[in-house]
């Protein structure tokens, strides 16, 4: 009687167990993917201020330039195209135009010295490149996390117990074609 | 009663020296105040004030500031840099976020303010641009580092000063991160004496290896929640519950024999547990727990 008393308390144990790792893995699939949107909110911010800043930027550099009308005509029409982006990927798409058209920008204040020199504009030179590097920051941390979910479902046991419960695999943030690359500037 | 305190606690360090393995696994030292200057910019003296200024303006804003020099930045951005150092370090409070980073890389020539996510209204990116700009980077380029490090740390204290008293009386965090963790160490603790004696007196020797395993999983699971780390906890546990069970049992049966008493702690009898090295760095506790976005500004003489 004694070995079978053991037997059925060790089972027990193990079942139980079991059904506390299986709850413990699901929870922490829960809680990976809310940190995974909370992320992306925080990119969207970013985006948001930057979008906020572009107007102020625009006004205190257009009237100088008047032989880059072009890169002005680019950053509205993709700040345009950002503000109706519904999706997540439209709006990352939108984000990366506004994002070399910027980095257009930044290259031609840097080539006039008598701008470069300008408080305001120096002002707000400072904001867009703080801005820019946020949104780096962010993304990096979005992408660590999406690595990281991802991770975890695609190994033993998550890619067995993902599918199950629900989970599937989320997409890593690129930066869009272009945003990468130095910009090109004729001057 | 010691030991059996003991036998607890050496199967319940097990774990935590995964935990300190991970934690020397980091790339940046830790820090040993508010000015930690590898690059050695600054004179005995000076370092000495400064870290007094930035400890004192500490105690009456809870804003912590840190200066950073280093001689180099190898492959990265002194931004990437500043925001994983700010990172690993935690610089500010926990919550509120409050923490400003001055690095300054030599070989580079370059340097950066890093601001942590409550001063981002506060210390602006314009502001701490104009600071680098019109403070620092002017005396960095008649070479008087010190002087500069010395202003640009004033001006930044000015620039926070009026702003935080305001929110000096914030509410306390709510934080509840590590009592769930200890009432189950708890239980588990007695779970392990009272499984320990059932061993005991059970002669077979694998069923303590089996409860191991079970246990290192699970606690491998809770602390690490990584997969291949709770398969390690539970590989160790396995292994250390197996020698136990079979040390117990061999007791067991040596001392029935011999007449002895067999309560389960004179059985174990021995087990020591290895010493818990904390980490003490006279005065300086280390910064709160704060983040920062990549808010801040960088420049360079």
């Amino acid at each position: 009687m004694k070995k079978r008393s053991s037997f059925w308390v060790i089972l027990a144990v193990v079942v139980v167990l079991l059904v506390l790792w299986l709850v413990g893995f699901y929870n922490g699939l829960v809680t990976k993917t809310q940190g995974i949107d909370n992320q992306w909110a925080q990119v969207e911010t970013q985006y948001q201020r930057r979008f906020d800043l572009i107007p102020n930027l625009v006004n205190a550099t257009k009237g100088i330039f008047t032989q880059e009308q072009k890169v002005f005509g680019d950053l509205a029409e993709a700040r345009t195209r950002y503000a109706g982006a519904t999706s997540v990927d439209e709006k990352a798409q939108a984000a990366g135009e506004l994002e070399s058209a910027l980095g257009r920008l930044l290259v031609i204040v840097e080539n006039y010295p008598e701008l470069k020199s300008d408080q305001a504009v120096q002002q707000l030179m400072d904001d867009l490149a703080g801005t820019e590097n946020r949104i780096a920051v962010e993304r990096r941390r979005f992408n660590d996390l999406v690595k990281d979910y991802n991770t975890t479902i695609k190994r033993i046991p998550g890619n067995l117990l993902a599918p199950m419960m629900g989970f599937s695999e989320r997409n890593y943030f690129e930066a869009a074609e272009g945003a990468e690359k130095a910009p090109e500037v004729n001057l | 009663m010691f030991k059996r305190l003991f036998v607890g606690l050496g199967f319940f360090l097990i774990p935590f020296l995964f935990f300190l393995f991970k934690a020397q696994a980091l790339e940046f030292p830790q820090p040993t105040g508010y000015v930690n200057d590898w690059a050695q910019l600054l004179s005995g003296q000076v370092k000495e004030s400064l870290e007094q200024r930035l400890s004192q303006f500490e105690q009456e804003s809870t804003v912590e500031i840190a200066v950073v020099t280093i001689t180099s930045l190898g492959e990265n951005s002194i931004e990437d840099y500043a925001v994983r150092l700010f990172e690993d370090w935690q610089i500010g409070k926990k919550g509120k976020d409050n923490g400003v980073l001055l690095l300054i890389a030599l070989e580079e020539r370059e340097l950066r303010i890093e601001v942590g996510y409550g001063l981002e209204p506060v210390l602006t990116d314009s502001k701490a641009g104009r600071i680098i700009r019109e403070t620092i980077t002017p005396e960095f380029k008649k070479g008087n580092f010190e002087k500069g490090i010395l202003d640009g740390v004033e001006e930044i204290i000015g620039n926070l000063k009026g702003e935080t008293e305001a929110n000096k009386d914030s509410l306390p965090q709510f934080r509840f991160d590590s009592g769930p963790f200890w009432i189950l160490f708890v239980i588990l603790i007695l779970f392990l004496s009272y499984s320990s004696s059932f061993l005991a007196r059970s002669k077979r020797f694998w069923p303590g290896g089996v409860l191991g395993a079970v246990l290192g999983l699970l606690f491998g699971w809770l602390l690490f929640k990584a997969f291949l780390l709770a398969f390690g906890t539970g590989f160790a546990f396995g292994a250390l519950g197996l020698i136990f069970d079979w040390w117990l049992s061999k007791n067991y049966k040596i001392r029935k024999k011999k007449g002895l008493p067999t309560s389960w702690w004179k059985s174990g009898g021995g087990f020591s547990s290895g010493g818990f090295g904390g980490r003490s760095s006279g005065g300086f506790g280390g910064f709160g727990g704060g983040s920062s976005g990549g808010g801040g500004a960088s420049g360079s003489w």
